[in-house]
């Protein structure tokens, strides 16, 4: 499996809504401060707001990327502190940094078995 | 009289924390919140409107997962988030329900669990303690699951891998109830059930009281 390979820039936050409508999910990228702030007792008043859609749900701790919504899309991966980050399947995995080449090139049989 | 009240579900993917809006109305209410994450991680705590949730109990699903339950008595009424928070980074996939009309004392009153089990079907049995108590179960598979014996389905993660049901109906007489999941018998399955009785005057154990007259 190819993979893209996208740039870590750090620790990220987002939101997630859902259009009334055609049911597509908007994801907001967001300060770890105003992550936190959801969990705060009547943290539900911090739940973004936006027309035509419902706030649905939030999380932190992602490694953030220099994707549009910060977050790392299917088939990519990023490198931090020796490791590879890699995104398939709906979910992250964390490989030795060697497992994905210089091409992006990555045996997808590394994480039978891993996931959540 | 139980009833189901609502529900909420959401995935954070590679994240340390999960919040997500869950709206809890009426009297006398319940919540429980189903929920994996994975093992190269602590969970740190669980909260609905700050208020820390507590543990039903837990299944090692596999070496890299492991599927909670957790449940909170008399959660804070209207919208308000829940937070999941792991020590790590890990995909956590979450389903909740709340009901009204349960006691608002030592619930739940019983739980039980099964897993990690590979075969097609999975299921375990709780036992009530009161007439008109409900059962309420979450279950994870790898693959995805789908619900199967007396499984009221209320909620699904958006890959279908962690579900939430319940009995749909009040258990009369009180005993031993079952619910299960339909899976993929190569992965691994657990479900964590757990039982929880009617508020007073909802559910008094008339089969006990008639046997005593």
């Amino acid at each position: 499996m190819k993979l893209t390979k996208r740039n870590y820039l750090g620790i990220g936050a987002v939101h997630v809504l859902r259009h009334n409508k055609i049911g597509e999910e908007l994801v907001i990228p967001c300060t770890l401060e105003e992550y936190a702030r959801l969990g705060e007792k009547g943290g539900s008043q911090f739940n973004p707001v936006l027309e035509e859609y419902t706030y649905v749900y939030s999380f932190a701790g992602q490694p953030k990327v220099d994707t549009p919504n910060t977050l790392l899309g299917e088939n990519e991966y990023t490198e931090k502190d020796g490791e590879a980050i890699v995104s398939m399947q709906g979910e992250h995995f964390r490989v030795a940094k060697e497992k994905v080449d210089a091409e992006g090139n990555f045996d997808e049989r590394e994480v039978i078995g891993k996931q959540v | 009289m139980i009833a189901f009240d609502a529900t909420a579900q959401a995935t954070g993917t590679g994240s340390t924390s999960l919040t997500f809006a869950h709206t809890v109305t009426g009297t006398d209410r319940f919540l429980t919140i189903g929920f994996v994450h994975g093992n190269t991680t602590t969970l740190s705590s669980v909260t609905f409107n700050d208020d820390a949730c507590s543990s039903v109990d837990l299944v090692q699903i596999q070496a890299n997962t492991q599927l909670h339950m957790y449940s909170l008595i008399a959660p804070d009424t209207g919208t308000n988030n829940v937070v999941i928070t792991v020590s790590g980074s890990t995909t956590i996939r979450a389903v909740s329900a709340s009901y009204t009309g349960v006691s608002q004392t030592g619930q739940p009153d019983a739980d039980n669990k099964v897993g990690p089990v590979t075969t097609a079907t999975a299921s375990v049995a709780v036992t009530t303690t009161v007439d008109n108590s409900w059962a309420v179960a979450t279950a994870f598979g790898g693959s995805g699951i789908n619900p199967g014996t007396n499984w009221t389905a209320r909620n699904e993660d958006a890959l279908g891998r962690t579900l939430i049901g319940d009995s749909g109906a009040a258990i009369t007489p009180a005993g031993s109830y079952t619910m299960g999941v339909q899976d993929n018998p190569s992965d691994n399955t657990g479900i964590v059930i757990a039982s929880f009785a009617p508020a007073a005057g909802g559910g008094a154990n008339t089969t006990n009281f008639f046997m005593m007259m």
